[in-house]
């Protein structure tokens, strides 16, 4: 399959999974496409597509948790950044993802 | 200005660490690059040992700045570490 028709059923795909969990694809449409790009690549290389801003390791199990949409494995850490790691998802009230930084899971914990 | 060692931890896929290396690249700082994915087993071990041991190694990018380090792309902690004025 063509690279452009993958993305276009990756696009298809994670709309449907990302809408019931409150999110949906960045407004930044250039960093979309990019990240949609990178995933139909890890796609071609290791048969899933995986987020194109984690590590895989050799755990299947880890990897797992990093398949994309990676939303529901860390549910709260999204939430509290309103985006996912990669930026590719916002929660469904964001207008302005410039706005949002990337932030580590254990600096939302400490506060 | 940097006279801190700076590592600069990335994938090939990933945007933020584009604009991470951009960064630098922008501010005239020169950076050791690492693209954590396009390494051979044996750098990324070595690699991943040098992450964890400043708290990091599964998210990207992830910078060490001297004995600092950034998970994540954010310019403003880049700054304050190297003590540039925005």
């Amino acid at each position: 399959m063509k690279s452009e028709s993958r993305k276009q059923a990756l696009r298809y795909f994670f709309q449907r999974v990302v809408d019931p969990l409150g999110y949906k694809f960045s407004p930044d449409s250039e960093l979309v496409e990019f990240c949609l790009e990178q995933e139909v690549l890890l796609e071609r290389r290791y048969g899933v597509p995986f987020c194109p801003c984690k590590r895989i390791t050799e755990s299947r199990s880890d990897n797992m948790k990093i398949v994309c949409p990676c939303i529901p494995f860390n549910r709260e850490h999204f939430d509290a950044m309103k985006r996912c790691w990669c930026g590719l998802f916002v929660r469904k009230e964001v207008t302005d993802p410039d706005s949002l930084m990337q932030v580590p899971a254990s600096a939302l914990k400490k506060g | 200005m940097a006279e801190k060692r700076i590592r600069v931890y990335a994938l090939s896929t990933c945007p933020w660490c584009r604009k991470a290396k951009q960064f630098f690249k922008d501010h005239n700082i020169l950076v050791e690059e690492i693209d954590f994915d396009l390494c051979e087993k044996k750098k990324q071990q070595e690699a991943l040992a040098d992450m964890k041991r400043y708290g990091g190694g599964d998210q990207f990018p992830f910078v060490i700045i001297g004995e600092d380090s950034v998970e994540g792309f954010n310019p403003q902690e880049y700054c304050n570490l190297l003590g540039i004025q925005k």
